[in-house]
């Protein structure tokens, strides 16, 4: 059994295109995390982490916010205060849950999302991922709400 | 028809619902539960029609709950939805007794063709 798969900028858009429409954006490019950016891990059966998704905040504004139909011009007010309610985050997190395909087939390890991560908390995952891992970022961008990015470590 | 959804995120939840509504089986009463300890609880009290269950959920998992009603000979039909879609997971879902399993993200036709053949 190999490993996982690395996302492409075709499996990204289907995925995202089956819960934000055929209109969604994504293009693959260099993208680098700061300190505002959220981490998803994604662990093996017995609990190794095998893959790492980082998120900015725009992503998970417009990914939490769009999944519920809150209105863009809504996110856009509480993305420019850094207002990342409880809805946007569970919102997020299940964003994060149906990403686990992206990695996985019949042919590879098993994963599933262990957690997604406060930027604080996310700053260490990605300094311990980033040096040996398979990196690959996109740029999303999801009709009526934004642009934003994500990035994959795979181990 | 009674239906139970399980999920743990509540998006997640109304999502469903919303596609149930979509896909011809609004008139039904939906009941929801936001893991598997409290779905076996609620479905011991009263059995709904169907079950639509995640997998992956905090205190007991979808397949756990599943095992749970079968061992207690509690036979409602049962169905995932869930981000586990490899074959391998599909075939455990089918040897704990579920009639079918939905991946995640999914589509109103998804729920209309699956749901048509196991109640419609």
């Amino acid at each position: 059994m190999s490993e996982l798969l690395v996302p492409d900028t075709q499996s990204v858009k289907e995925l995202l295109s089956m819960m934000y429409g055929e209109s969604v954006d994504v293009s693959q490019g260099d993208v680098a995390p700061d300190d505002g950016w959220r981490a998803a891990t994604y662990v093996t059966d017995v609990g190794a982490v095998a893959s790492v998704c980082a998120c900015d905040a725009p992503f998970v504004m417009y990914s939490g916010a769009a999944l519920t139909m809150i209105p863009g011009n809504v996110a856009n007010e509480m993305l420019s205060r850094k207002d990342f309610s409880e809805v946007i985050l569970g919102n997020f997190h299940e964003i994060m849950n149906i990403c686990s395909r992206l990695l996985m087939s019949d042919t590879t390890q098993h994963v599933r999302l262990e957690d997604t991560l406060e930027p604080e908390a996310s700053q260490s995952v990605f300094s311990t991922f980033a040096p040996d891992g398979t990196l690959v970022g996109f740029k999303i961008e999801i009709p009526g709400y934004g642009t934003g990015s994500l990035l994959f470590y795979i181990s | 028809m009674d239906i139970m959804v399980v999920d743990d995120s509540a998006a997640m939840r109304m999502m469903i619902i919303r596609t149930l509504r979509q896909a011809g089986f609004g008139a039904n009463d939906v009941v929801q539960a936001g893991d598997g300890v409290e779905a076996l609880e609620a479905i011991r009290a009263k059995t709904p029609d169907l079950v639509l269950a995640d997998w992956n959920m905090p205190n007991m998992t979808g397949i756990e709950l599943l095992e749970a009603l079968r061992a207690e000979n509690n036979d409602v039909v049962f169905g995932f939805i869930t981000t586990e879609a490899t074959a391998t997971m599909r075939s455990k879902a089918r040897d704990a007794g579920a009639k079918f399993l939905i991946s995640k993200p999914f589509t109103v036709e998804a729920f209309e063709q699956v749901l048509d053949a196991v109640v419609g």
